[in-house]
């Protein structure tokens, strides 16, 4: 894709995204250069906070018009702001989504997300709700087509598959935009890398990979994608396994002794594995008590680690797994 | 001639007291509209999770006498207004072509604050508040209404014959 039409895109994206927020937001951000606006990934509207948006390159403070006069970083977002911000996401009907609430985002059309800061109501130790909410954070959604082509070919196997992947990285470098082009590429096969057409199953318990809304996917997964959507991972991925049969199935962040087991049982199942986890390398993982089982078994054939060096989903190794071993 | 005039006065005064009459039993029937209409709205949101410019649309449709305030926030929720904005037109709306009195509209003004915007039981609370609080308002008039449409009526051709008394 040319950079402009990369910068079309993008900027199509942001438009969307603020034609859902109240007119204040749309108005601070016309601020920004065309660069920048197609350049945003994070809006943050925190109560106290200036209004900050997230560029490729950094933070920057942004202030709307009426507050021109004032620097930006003096600008302080106030509740009626707060509430602007929630009247407009929920199309003012927070008893309607007060579900996907308690997870702590919610997504909106177009596979955008929202997560939400403040104070939770707490029964029991279980969280059913938001006494206040003082904050969001708007994930601007850019599923990035093509971006798992550099590293496919490491990660095939003989006879058109793939194999069981791990990828790892901190939080922001990428994994579930790689993940979710990996999906897609392996839906569709692609004949020029001799990878046959695959189905898949998408555990997608935080809506992230497919961008649900209202649990309609909101990315295209590819034509043989089935997702189960805001789902624990152990029991969506058991049942795509039980219902669809899949060839692969993927899904984000795991780290729950649960989704370990879950991985684990689909592996004995038979299906290839698409998975990530936050980290930075892969000793990070092998700290956490709850992972160490998955990368001591033969479950990954192949880990990919990623990074922000050289932008986000920037590759930095990709490492063979006892799988192949 | 004068008998005309008279009997045209007595006639305009007791049409006068008979519309006056008929407003305060429009205002018995509009206030149990609506109660319909809050109860049709809180069955949307509390029980179907209805999304509120969805469910304000049904509450419109379902015949309730109050259609003015659904259907003109859900209009206002459809272009972007927030919920509080939204609900306000909708109360200005009823207002404008109704027998309504400014106090029969407080429940409903207060009840513009939290529309939409909490959580499903919280947002029974606040409508099942507002209905009681309209509730007692209609109890109170329909006890009323007997006496005093019968009064305003009487009254209306009282002074219509004390009028033409006067005249003749």
């Amino acid at each position: 894709m040319s950079t402009l039409m990369a910068t079309q895109v993008a900027d199509r994206r942001l438009a969307h995204v603020l034609s859902i927020l109240p007119p204040w937001v749309e108005e601070a951000l016309s601020s920004l250069d065309p660069r920048e606006r197609s350049e945003v990934e994070e809006i943050r509207i925190s109560q106290g906070q200036p209004l900050t948006v997230t560029l490729s390159g950094g933070d920057r403070f942004i202030s709307p018009k009426a507050h021109a006069h004032a620097q930006s970083q003096d600008f302080r977002i106030e509740k009626h702001h707060v509430d602007s911000v929630l009247d407009a996401i929920t199309q003012s009907s927070v008893y309607a989504l007060e579900e996907a609430m308690k997870e702590g985002y919610l997504s909106l059309p177009g596979g955008h997300r929202v997560g939400i800061s403040g104070r939770p109501r707490l029964d029991r130790g279980e969280v059913v709700g938001f006494s206040c909410i003082t904050g969001f954070n708007v994930r601007i959604n850019r599923p990035v087509h093509g971006a798992s082509r550099l590293v496919l070919p490491s990660l095939m196997r003989p006879g058109g598959t793939i194999y069981s992947t791990l990828i790892i990285s901190p939080p922001g470098c990428g994994k579930t935009t790689l993940l979710r082009d990996l999906v897609r590429t392996l839906s569709e096969g692609a004949s020029e890398l001799g990878l046959r057409p695959h189905r898949i199953g998408v555990a997608d318990e935080r809506s992230e990979i497919a961008g649900s809304h209202l649990g309609v996917p909101q990315n295209d997964l590819g034509p043989r994608t089935d997702v189960i959507d805001a789902c624990p991972k152990r029991i969506s991925m058991s049942m795509l396994i039980r219902s669809m049969r899949p060839d692969v199935v993927a899904t984000d962040e795991i780290g729950h002794p649960d989704d370990v087991r879950a991985v684990s049982d689909a592996r004995s199942a038979g299906v290839v594995l698409l998975v990530t986890a936050h980290g930075e390398t892969l000793k990070d993982l092998t700290a956490r008590a709850s992972l160490r089982p998955l990368l001591k078994g033969s479950y990954f054939g192949r880990i990919v680690i990623l990074s922000r060096r050289k932008g986000p989903g920037t590759v930095e190794r990709v490492i063979k797994g006892r799988e192949e071993l | 001639m004068k008998a005309i005039g008279a009997a045209l006065v007595v006639a305009g005064a007791a049409l006068l007291g008979h519309l006056a009459a008929s407003e305060r039993e429009r205002r018995v029937r509009e206030l149990d509209g609506l109660l319909y209409g809050l109860n049709l709205l809180e069955t949307e949101v509390v029980f179907g999770l209805t999304m509120l410019p969805i469910a304000l649309e049904r509450a419109a449709q379902g015949g309730s006498g109050a259609g003015a305030l659904f259907s003109t926030a859900a209009r206002e929720l459809r272009k972007g207004s927030g919920a509080a904005k939204a609900w306000v037109a909708g109360i200005r709306a009823l207002e404008r072509r109704s027998a309504l009195k400014e106090g029969d509209m407080m429940p409903l003004l207060y009840l513009g604050g939290t529309i939409g915007l909490s959580s499903a039981q919280d947002q029974s609370r606040h409508l099942q508040l507002a209905r009681r609080q309209i509730e007692a308002r209609l109890e109170a008039e329909r006890r009323r209404l007997p006496q005093v449409a019968r009064l305003v009526r009487a009254l209306g051709l009282c002074g219509g014959l004390a009028a033409a008394l006067m005249l003749v």
